[in-house]
């Protein structure tokens, strides 16, 4: 008796645990607001040297148009982001541009970045598995690469929300991390 | 008597098991049809290393087929993509299909580079440090690392001002492919999947293109019903395309001509079997011809066909001057057999002036000439007086009445001013037009594949970012990493030119592995680098001290690694495959490709080779093209000579009767090419190899008339065998391959004039000559 009750909660566990969060549930869930700014905190984890580094700043995003993601400390530096193109900028110096008409890498990789900013959860479901859980408003998900290549870089992507995004975790494939927190959002 | 028939009709046996053997012998071989025009022209007088960098560049494309899969459908565009490797991977010929990119092996591939990040470094890296500006490195390595998307891994200790993340990064600007949904994805293109087919031989063999093509050709509209649309590049389309068009050509147009010649005879001779012996010689000789040819020759050339259908009207003279002479006299053979031998020695000397060129094609020809007009002759004088024993010929009718209408025609010797004033006239002119005009030696005029498969090939090329460019640069040197330094003393030119627009962009295998002396100098600046940023680099981002130290002792232990060209080749994709020439015989050297807008000229060559004194700059296009036009004038020689050969043996026996016999064909010649000059925009190499072969007809024409002093028969005989020319060649003329379209019309054009030449000039009764026959 002991053991079926065991058998039992376990497989609740599992399907608990298991609970489909679908991209069409994440979608009805989430806000996906035309424009967002507010402020972040970063925390990059290097699992080798066990150091973290850490950052803060603000960001503004249009949709579809650009998101500008500014950080204040420890330098200051400003990222622009446009479904084109990367600009990073340091002071008055443009420190690095890619176009990604012609650079495949950053095609994807600022794909990826707006939609999970934006909620674009179509663009994600191209790239991702999603495996996730809800409680009441509150929801997490895990995305995992579908492909190879994406996974060379990327081991997988955790999202935690509710209206809109408040957490993202970055799971680098080198073990490194990446935890960015929101706060202050305006819509 | 009986002894001589014996003899006879042992040697008859003899030749019969001959053929045979030839037949045996060369359809145990497998036939393998030439539709490249290049193979024509002689290779040689490139410089080896040259032609080697051309070889090497154009293997990729000749032994590849690629596809690409594009529907606005994902789904039935995987579908697609499976459907075809299925249905190709089997096929004998075909090596391997690659379709699938793995990600891991990129990985791993470009995991290879690391060890090397210190000896390569990025321009603007180079710059800045050069420069003096390293904090502006500092900074950026901080907005990489801060990046909350991190570009690539960054390697605190390893490689914490990511070098080879910007190396990397700097590389992929040029990658065009890319992994997508498990497939090879086209950065260019959105909706389209590639496949890329190895194929395990030559792209010209028939048995390949059959293969091949015949299982991927009917997948076209069978896919396009389900909405996706397969496009191809590669060699093998081409030569298919070229091979079925001339074959189909040669078919029509070969099978036009026998029935125009068959109806032809049988209206002369009203006669089924005599019709049938004329065209036995014929078929003999194109048999053998052909054996032989596939017997000796690994490919067989196209226009070797298209020169051997010429056969038809020389051979068949053999035939026609046999059985026409027969109705006069039963002991012919004996009579005749001075002519006939004249005929076959003065075209197989002609022919054989051919064979010393320096032309493949040509020899090719030559021999598949000389093959067949021996064998003909064989036919006529070992098989013919056999077969016509009992047969009575009759063509009385046909020759009297071409005789009497011929002797309404006016001649040299009826009005010797009127007509050799305007012959005169005329031929001034002609040379006046031949100086004056121009000629054309472009071998893209000579292109054979029809316009929507260039399209095709144009639009598959941009989307891979390749350029099948002919032209490019080539660095020869003694060691290979004296060409990658002569390369980087190149690179400031390049750039300059890049800038001015006058090319578009190029491709340094330097970029890929710069000289030895080049990453030791990367390793001394990575060496400023470090001792100038790297502290305040992990200050900034707070990380403790000791990392310093490991990232240190991480230089120091990688810091003397360098890369070699041959450790690229165990790449995923060696970006400098192709452009490594690294030949015990020929020497050293890396090939420098390049795009332009306009051809390159004196003043760009001027400046490269400030920069690099022995550089060499290649147009394959213009080579070619100063190639045919080099031979062009060879080849005038070469017909000159020919002549000259034909006029003194026929001089030796016609004493001054030899103009009748060479004035024809000569004047015919220069009226065809003045004609070919005002009406083309240009004459080439193969308007002269046509004109060849009517000096080979014309003569055989004219001997024949002079040994019967122009009697009925031998001119119907050499008319008959004008008019199954033109139907051989002119039907030719309508040919969509160019190149056979220039040979018919110049055949068709040069005969004519023979036969009208040579009826002006013919011998009237009263000169000897006779018209009657019995």
């Amino acid at each position: 008796m002991k053991r079926l009750i065991f058998a039992l909660s376990l497989l609740l566990t599992v399907t608990t645990a298991n609970a489909e969060l679908s991209y069409e549930l994440l979608a009805k869930l989430t806000d996906a607001p035309q424009s967002l700014s507010g402020k972040f905190q970063q925390e990059k984890t290097l699992s080798e040297f066990d150091v973290s580094i850490m950052s803060n700043g603000h960001f503004v995003y249009e949709r579809d148009a650009f998101i500008e993601w500014i950080t204040e400390a420890p330098i200051e530096s400003q990222l622009k982001m446009t479904p084109d193109s990367i600009t990073s900028h340091q002071g008055q110096s443009e420190m690095l541009s890619m176009d990604s008409q012609n650079n495949p890498a950053v095609k994807v990789i600022s794909q990826i970045f707006f939609a999970v900013m934006t909620a674009e959860w179509d663009t994600l479901a191209d790239y991702f598995d999603a495996v996730g859980e809800q409680q009441e408003q509150r929801w997490t998900v895990t995305l995992t690469p579908k492909e190879d290549t994406l996974r060379q870089t990327i081991s997988g992507v955790v999202l935690q929300g509710d209206k809109l995004l408040k957490e993202v975790t970055l799971l680098e494939a080198n073990g490194d991390k990446t935890h960015i927190k929101f706060s202050d959002l305006t819509q | 008597m009986t002894g001589n028939s014996t003899l006879t009709k042992t040697l008859a046996v003899f030749w019969l098991v001959v053929i045979v053997a030839i037949a045996f012998i060369a359809f145990s071989k497998k036939p393998m049809l030439d539709t490249s025009m290049m193979s024509l022209l002689p290779a040689s007088e490139q410089q080896p290393i040259v032609k080697t960098a051309a070889e090497q560049m154009g293997g990729a494309f000749s032994k590849r087929l690629i596809i690409l899969v594009s529907s606005e459908d994902k789904q039935a565009r995987q579908q697609a993509v499976k459907q075809v490797v299925e249905k190709l991977s089997p096929v004998e010929q075909v090596e391997s299909v690659i379709w699938q990119l793995d990600g891991l092996a990129i990985q791993q591939s470009q995991q290879a580079l690391f060890d090397y990040r210190y000896a390569l470094l990025t321009d603007s890296l180079v710059d800045a440090i050069d420069d003096d500006k390293t904090s502006k490195i500092r900074e950026q390595a901080l907005g990489r690392l801060l990046n909350p998307m991190g570009m690539s891994s960054t390697r605190l200790v390893d490689d914490p001002f990511g070098l080879m993340a910007a190396w990397l990064e700097q590389k992929s600007v040029d990658i065009s492919i890319v992994p997508k949904d498990g497939f090879l994805g086209l950065v260019r293109a959105d909706n389209t999947y590639l496949i890329v087919v190895n194929l395990a031989a030559d792209a010209f063999s028939m048995n390949t293109q059959q293969a091949v093509l015949s299982v991927y050709q009917p997948l076209i509209p069978k896919l396009a019903d389900t909405g996706v649309t397969l496009e191809s590049a590669g060699l093998i389309i081409h030569a298919d395309a070229g091979a079925r068009q001339a074959k189909q050509e040669m078919s029509t147009i070969g099978l036009g001509s026998l029935i125009g010649i068959i109806l032809l005879m049988f209206w002369v001779f009203r006669r089924l079997n005599i019709v049938g012996l004329m065209i036995l010689p014929v078929v003999v000789g194109c048999f053998v011809a052909t054996s032989i040819a596939f017997m000796i020759f690994d490919r067989v050339h196209i226009v070797t066909f298209a020169f051997g259908a010429g056969l038809i009207g020389v051979a068949i003279d053999y035939a026609l001057h046999f059985l026409c002479e027969r109705q006069v006299q039963d002991s012919v053979l004996r009579r005749i057999l001075p002519g006939l031998l004249l005929g076959l020695l003065s075209s197989v000397l002609a022919y054989l002036a051919l064979a010393v060129t320096p032309f493949p094609g040509l020899r090719q020809m030559a021999l598949f000439s000389v093959a067949g007009l021996i064998a003909a002759w064989l036919t006529v004088v070992l098989w013919l007086p056999l077969l016509t024993r009992n047969i009575q010929a009759d063509s009385f009718h046909a020759a009297e009445k071409l005789a009497n209408w011929q002797a309404k025609l006016p001649s040299l010797a009826h009005y010797p001013r009127t007509i050799g004033l305007s012959l005169l006239l005329v031929t001034v002119f002609a040379v006046c037009l031949i100086v004056q005009g121009k000629t054309e030696d472009d071998i893209r005029l000579l292109q054979t594949s029809p316009p929507s498969l260039i399209a095709q090939e144009q639009r598959v090329q941009n989307l891979l970012g390749v350029h099948s460019g002919t032209a490019f640069m080539l660095i020869p040197c003694e060691a290979l990493d004296d060409c990658l330094n002569k390369e980087q003393a190149l690179k400031p030119t390049l750039k300059q030119l890049k800038q001015q627009g006058r090319i578009n962009r190029y491709r340094l295998v330097s970029d890929e592995v710069p000289a030895l002396s080049e990453q030791d100098a990367n390793v001394a600046r990575v060496t400023k680098l470090y001792e100038q940023e790297l502290n305040g680099l992990l200050s900034q981002l707070g990380v403790p001290e000791v990392l310093g130290q490991k990232a240190m002792a991480s230089f120091t232990a990688d810091s003397d690694k360098r890369l070699v060209p041959a450790q690229l080749n165990q790449a995923l994709f060696n970006p400098t495959a192709g452009l490594i020439i690294n030949s015990e015989q020929y020497g050293k050297a890396t090939v420098v490709s390049f795009s332009s807008p306009k051809k390159l000229n004196g003043d760009e060559l001027a400046l490269l080779q400030q920069a690099v004194p022995d550089i060499i700059l290649v147009d394959q296009v213009d080579a070619i093209s100063s190639l045919m036009a080099n031979h062009r004038e060879q080849l005038l020689v070469w017909v000159s000579l020919a002549y000259l050969c034909v006029f003194v043996i026929l001089a030796w026996r016609y004493k001054q009767t030899v103009w009748r016999i060479l004035l024809p064909p000569l004047l015919a010649s220069t009226f065809t090419l003045a004609i070919l000059m005002s009406v083309l925009p240009g004459i080439n190499l193969f308007h002269l190899m046509a004109l060849i072969l009517v000096l080979g007809i014309g003569v055989d024409m004219g001997i024949f008339l002079t040994e019967t002093r122009h009697a009925a028969q031998t001119w119907l005989a050499v008319t008959l065998s004008a008019l199954t020319s033109l139907l051989a060649f002119g039907l030719l003329a309508l040919s969509y391959t160019p190149i056979l379209m220039h040979f018919g019309l110049t055949v068709l054009f040069g005969l004519t004039f023979v036969w009208i030449l040579s009826t002006l000039m013919r011998q009237t009764p009263e000169q000897g000559g006779h018209v009657e026959t019995r």
